[in-house]
């Protein structure tokens, strides 16, 4: 099982990598990239902690081969603040007391992140559609729900 | 968890990749979205030595109409098909049925519909951990002697859990099945063997390279619905899809198609005649419950969360209701 | 409610811990990375029972990478219990293994694949033995032993006899009996087990690890190691969750510490989600027969009530657990003369502890029971439980005095906002409307007993830093502290700085468990501060010519009552204090007050718990007939958590508790079963709630104001997540009509009952009761 390289960039920094051919997303992300935002819940798809988004689109890193992400450019919870400011999303969970133990926070972040990038302003449905797929055990998801929700609203001059 | 060691292969044509296919045999295994196949990888239920990626292979991911059918590439990501325009204008069932895949964050754009088709069957005492397995001992797929769901099984009882499956089958669909000897084609029906060890209809250097739908000359009414007991991250308990025609008031061609409950999905051919020229009824949607119930009544076993008597039961249940919905439907 | 007097107290503020959570900076147990650190993995007996013959780890030792190996035979069969009299789990398995996932040999190596292949060449040699799988086979004669101390399987006996219940029955109106059963539920926190143990040269071992006490850990990881309480330092972590399942001591903890001794070097143990399913701890499965008479308005005057419970393999927090299903429901229910026996049963599965809504069978089965009594009376649900709900300054059946309790408040409050009577008498086909009421402890003594210090110390910019025992386990506690310390000393929580859980620097606390947190810690905090706002005023009386009583803190001033703008910053006084020799350290201590005599089996009298919280739950849910699946519409609650310090938090508590207990723990979850074997580890098959399916949910905060709980706070939100699954249930049953006695109603059971229905007022299915066990020695 040789290692082969692969090219990825990560919240906006290029990174080529030696991976080996079984090693998965997660791994890399974690082990290699230190990048522990990245949460792993269950290791099998179903929890959604793990999520991240490739090339915009949210992927299960547990499910991703990192050769699979190869030439792609990934976002991790890590690259969602700039400049020292917390993405509008990361204000609102805090505000709106979304966040409890926090562990599945990062892929609930990331997968409101992925839907409002392309869809600003969703429905109700929409927002519980698409966070269908990630799992919390703490908040019964309703802080959630309205923190995700307060951001399709925002003020562009009251800012998040 | 981690997974096995294998070699990989990212090939950059169909030849190519049959090639590889070829040269292992049955030690190689497809990755399309792996959104299945690592889950199955970590649980070592398979333990392939090479996989072989079709992430570089373009052409795999094409949806075109092709003369009176539409030809989906069976590396076409889930969100691809459930987005394309001919799709949604001629098949909305296909797109219903992608909806309730797993979750959108899943598979919508790792999943792929070759995948989906070719999704490994499911069963309680097969996909479970290394560890989990090693208590119980092996079952007939994984190497041992006995069935671990239903004693005396002959062969591997798992289950088609597949959403597109019973649809793909019901809309009479075409596999394009690229191996060696060159391509072929397969009905939908005839692609899945029943039998849980060897569940597809491919041989050890086939790939499934693309599925036709034929695209029906008069307007079609269709229903797929599926039981599940969460409305996402939840394989179906049972599923169903109807698809019919209509001459005048009367039923001109239906197709009910039951599934996840045995290893393939199950075509309640009879129907196929007994309703032609008839019109909706109660009466007809009870026979579809009817004739459900006796289609899966051999067939399912005790090896899902659900028990076999509720499983059974709600294949009627799921019969009827998309016979129902399908004849009553605005037609398309 | 807004309470004028306090500025932060009461207010709906973000909390502390969500900034690095949302960042992704926030670090979980298995997120450390500290040099040189090996991988530790746990070799698991496959088997449900067997005997260990012989193991071999010399290949395992033999192979490149790998830096220990350990068997029970470096662990002198050493053996943990909550209490003496239930030590009786080896922790590493020296002759016998009693579950499939009991833990035989560990390795710590280079890396997993290191670590995973060591494992397989380890060999052990099994004598499977016959196994016990339910109760009712496990207390049978002849079936096979778990533990040879225990025959019968009968791990604990806890009996508790109030009144003249025989005579009491003689003049009841109406006497029913019905058994429920529950099948096991489990907890699922969304970060699975994990254990980082790092051992230094001079003999003192670290350890981090998700955990709800820190000091409950290092005193029995120091008895277990035989080393030094004082080097056995629990360090503090965030914690992804914990619902009762982080509170015992697992032979995991210990194993990566043995490790981390002999290579040298630190360890890290992840647990699969498997293995956090099996091998930390799952709820018990539980059967109750309960006879409840009743007079002619409704009153219970008499019941009997005998409970099984499915312990798992080993002891756990056994006899609490037997005992805590009748001690909620004792608090939530006025009760004269009550019988209670509950066994708590070993059978070959995992092990079992206490769970958000454990001993679903006992509460749902007792406010099941009420709807039948009120059917039969024709009374509706809620002035039956009006009648016999519990009302502050009694006492319980036990003997606990309840100084504050506002449970009617509660019932009022969700009937009247659901509009529940209107709802229940004009009822549509297949929709449904049930109540749920419960009561909780606000802090018990869990083995160990004590309450919880906290020391404020202060920094020149005038910020200061809070030291405390608490941990948090993601409920939001370290929040809960700096809120109350900034409330108290008048600083902003943006310079209060907390060290809490780590048992090297912080004083002790019980553990968050037993919901006593904000009750015992916050208190603690509060003295604290109190302690320092003392030594403040004392210097500032001096700086402003005032009398010490005249003097307010806030917005990090001191000053005159009334005369805000002639404050002086709390840094100048900081620095004076500095300066004339007299440093301000606050330090506060707590400990409620409950009767030490009490014991869970020897001596069930006696104040449990200084406090209690109550709580009802209101659902509205619609049943398809055909399939038994639920929709859940609405769900209301109201919960008396004294007051709420943070409602936003208090709230928060409140959703979660819907979604677990009545969502989750009423709809679909439990574990499903093959000869011990657990077919649902993952939470893929053992469904917990997803965010589509959740209902509606309103809460109400009632507030009744604990003379005792700091501010009158008392617990949020563990009593809505068990009255949420009594009102699934009783709504689900309203829908349809029938009364439900297995739980959890999935679609599969519902659909049973209604293919079977039942005429009368009966329960849905014929269940084999719970009966007292004669003991034949
Ligand atoms: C949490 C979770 C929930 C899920 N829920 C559902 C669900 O509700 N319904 C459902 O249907 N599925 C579900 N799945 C399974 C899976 O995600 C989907 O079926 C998905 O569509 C599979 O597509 P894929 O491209 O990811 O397949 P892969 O994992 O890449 O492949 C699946 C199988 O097909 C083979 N294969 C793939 N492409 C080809 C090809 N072109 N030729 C030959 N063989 C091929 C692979 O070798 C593998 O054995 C779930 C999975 C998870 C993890
Ligand atoms: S860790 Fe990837 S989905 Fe749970
Ligand atoms: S906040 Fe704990 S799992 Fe979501």
């Amino acid at each position: 099982m040789k290692k082969l390289l692969i090219t990825m960039t990560v919240n906006d920094e290029q990174f080529d990598l030696m991976v080996r051919p079984n090693e998965t997303l997660t791994e890399t992300l974690r082990e290699r990239l230190g990048l522990t935002g990245v949460k792993e819940g269950c290791a099998e798809g179903v929890c959604g902690a793990c999520a991240v988004l490739m090339d915009q689109h949210p992927v299960r890193a547990c499910l991703t081969l990192s050769m699979e992400a190869d030439g792609t450019s990934i976002t991790t919870i890590e690259g969602l603040a700039s400049d020292g400011k917390l993405h509008h999303l990361q204000e609102s969970f805090i505000n709106h007391g979304a966040v409890q133990c926090g562990f599945c926070t990062p892929g609930m972040i990331m997968v409101s992140k992925a839907l409002l990038d392309e869809k600003p302003s969703p429905t109700d449905d929409e927002i519980k559609e698409a966070l269908s797929g990630n799992l919390c055990r703490c908040t019964g998801y309703k802080k959630i729900l309205e923190a995700v929700r307060s951001t399709t609203q925002i003020d562009p001059k009251k800012g998040a | 968890m981690r997974l096995p060691a294998f070699d990989y292969y990212s090939p950059t044509s169909i030849e190519n990749a049959i090639q590889i296919k070829n040269e292992f045999g049955g030690s190689a295994v497809i990755l399309a979205g792996g959104t299945d196949l690592i889950v199955n990888l970590k649980n070592r239920v398979i333990a392939p030595s090479v996989v072989i990626s079709l992430k570089n292979l373009r052409e795999l991911r094409k949806i075109d109409l092709a003369g009176d059918s539409l030809v989906i590439g069976a590396g076409a990501s889930l969100s691809q098909v459930a987005c394309n325009e001919n799709v949604q204008r001629h098949f909305p069932i296909l797109v219903d049925a992608i909806k309730h895949i797993g979750a959108p964050s899943i598979q919508r754009h790792r999943g792929s519909i070759g995948g989906n088709l070719c999704l490994n069957p499911r069963c309680l005492f097969y996909n479970q951990s290394f560890f989990w397995r090693k208590g119980k001992g092996s079952c007939l797929r994984t190497g041992g002697k006995t069935c671990l769901a239903l004693e005396k099984a002959e062969s591997c009882q798992a289950i088609c859990s597949a959403d597109t499956a019973p649809v793909i089958v019901a809309l009479s669909g075409q596999l394009t099945i690229v191996g060696r000897a060159g391509s072929r084609s397969c009905s939908a029906q005839e692609f899945f063997t029943g039998k849980g060890e060897t569940p597809f209809n491919l041989g050890p250097d086939e790939i499934l390279t693309e599925i036709r739908i034929p695209i029906p000359w008069a307007p079609i009414s269709s229903s797929y619905k599926r039981l599940s007991y969460r409305s996402a991250i939840d394989f179906p308990v049972i599923n169903a899809a109807c698809v019919a025609t209509f001459e005048q008031e009367k039923i001109f061609r239906f197709r009910l198609v039951v599934s996840a409950a045995g290893p393939a999905p199950i075509t309640l051919k009879d129907l196929e005649s007994t309703f032609i020229g008839r019109e909706p009824s109660q009466e007809l949607f009870s026979e579809a419950e009817q004739a459900a119930v006796r289609a899966v009544e051999g067939i399912v076993v005790d090896n899902s969360i659900a028990s076999k008597q509720y499983r059974v039961k709600m294949a009627g249940v799921m019969a009827r209701r998309v016979t129902q919905s399908a004849l009553t439907a605005s037609r398309r | 409610m807004a309470n004028p007097d306090y500025h932060l107290i009461g207010k709906s503020l973000p909390r502390i811990d969500s900034a690095p959570k949302v960042s992704g900076e926030a670090l979980f147990t298995g997120d450390l990375n500290l040099p040189r650190m090996l991988v530790g993995k746990i070799l698991r007996s496959p088997y449900t029972h067997a005997l260990i013959k012989t193991i071999d780890i010399s290949k395992a030792k033999a192979l490149k990478g790998v830096h220990a190996v350990i068997t029970g035979q470096d662990t002198a069969g050493e053996k943990w219990g909550v209490f003496k009299y239930t030590r009786d789990q080896q922790l590493l398995c020296v002759d016998k293994v009693r579950y499939v996932g009991d833990e035989v040999a560990a390795v710590a190596a280079v890396d997993e694949e290191t670590a995973d292949e060591a494992l397989d060449l380890i060999s052990v040699e099994y004598e499977e033995l016959p196994g016990v799988f339910d109760c009712f086979s496990a207390i049978a004669p002849g079936a096979p032993v778990i533990h040879d101390s225990h025959p019968r399987n009968i791990n604990v006996a806890v009996k508790i006899e109030v009144g003249d219940v025989e005579e009491a029955f003689k003049k009841c109106s109406i006497i029913r009996e019905d058994t429920f059963a529950a099948d096991e539920d489990s907890y699922f926190m969304m970060e699975p087990y994990a254990v980082v143990a790092n051992y230094r040269s001079d003999g003192s071992i670290e350890i981090w690890m998700p955990n709800a006490s820190p000091h409950t850990k290092a005193k029995a990881l120091s008895n277990a190691l035989r080393i030094p309480l004082t080097k056995v330092i629990a360090r503090k972590i965030t914690i992804g969750g914990a619902f009762g399942g982080r509170s015992d001591v697992f032979p995991a903890e210990f194993i990566t510490c043995l490790l981390s001794i002999k290579s040298k070097r630190p360890v890290k143990v992840v647990y699969t989600r498997e293995e956090n399913s099996i091998a930390t701890r799952m709820g018990h499965a539980m059967t109750t027969t309960i006879k409840t008479g009743v007079d002619k308005e409704g009153r219970v005057l008499a019941r009997d009530i005998v409970s099984y419970l499915d312990g798992g393999a080993y002891s756990s927090t056994g006899p609490i657990a037997t005992s805590v299903p009748f001690l909620c429901h004792e608090q939530t229910y006025r009760l004269e003369n009550v019988r209670f026996h509950g066994y708590r049963i070993y059978t070959n599965k995992p092990v079992r502890g206490m769970i958000r809504i454990h001993g679903r069978s006992f509460a749902c089965g007792i406010d099941t029971q009420l709807d039948m009594i009120a059917q039969e009376l024709g009374i509706d649900p809620i002035t039956i439980r009006l009648k016999n709900a519990r009302r502050p300054g009694e006492t319980t059946a036990t003997g606990s005095y309840v100084s504050s309790c506002g449970l009617v408040e509660c019932i009022e409050k969700t009937a009247a906002k659901s509009d529940f009577i209107n709802k229940f008498n004009n009822k549509k086909p297949f929709h449904g409307i049930g109540i749920g009421i419960n009561s909780v402890q606000t802090g018990f003594p869990l083995g160990i007993r004590g309450g919880s210090q906290a020391l404020i110390k202060f920094h020149e910019d005038g910020g200061a830093t809070v030291i405390s025992g608490v941990v948090d386990n993601g409920q939001g506690n370290d929040n809960m502290l700096v809120q109350i310390a900034a409330e108290e000393l008048g600083i902003p929580v943006e310079e209060i700085r907390l060290i809490s859980a780590d048992t090297e620097i912080t004083p002790t606390d019980a553990g968050s468990y037993s919901m006593i947190s904000t009750f015992g810690g916050g208190n603690a905090v509060k003295r604290a501060a109190a302690d320092a706002r003392r030594q403040i005023f004392e210097i500032a009386s001096e700086l402003l010519e005032a009398d010490p009583e005249d003097l307010v803190a806030k917005d990090k001033k001191i000053f005159v009552r009334g005369a805000p703008h002639a404050g002086i910053p709390m840094e100048k006084i900081i620095r004076k204090s500095l300066l004339i020799g007299r440093p301000i350290m606050g330090t506060g201590s707590f400990s409620p007050e409950v009767d030490q005599r009490r014991e869970w089996v020897s001596n069930p009298r006696g104040q449990l718990s200084q406090a209690f919280s109550f709580g009802a739950t209101v659902a509205e849910v619609e049943v398809d007939p055909e399939t038994g699946t639920v929709k859940a519409h609405n769900v209301t609650c109201a919960q008396d958590c004294g007051f709420a310090l943070n409602p936003m938090v208090v709230e928060g508590q409140f959703q979660g508790g819907v979604a677990m207990g009545g969502q989750g723990g009423m709809l679909t979850e439990a574990h499903h079963w093959s000869q011990g074997h657990v077919l649902n580890p993952t939470m893929l098959e053992y469904k917990i709630p997803i965010i589509k399916d959740m209902p509606n949910i309103e809460t109400i905060i009632v507030e009744s104001i604990d003379p005792v709980g700091p501010y009158g706070a008392k617990e949020a939100g563990m009593s809505i997540a068990m009255s949420a699954a009594q009102a699934y249930a009783n709504a689900i049953g309203n829908a349809l009509g029938i009364y439900f006695n297995r739980f959890p109603l999935t679609p599969e059971r519902i659909f049973d009952a209604i293919e079977n229905r039942k005429s009368g007022i009966e329960t849905a299915w014929d269940l084999e009761p719970a009966r007292v066990i004669e003991f034949d020695k």
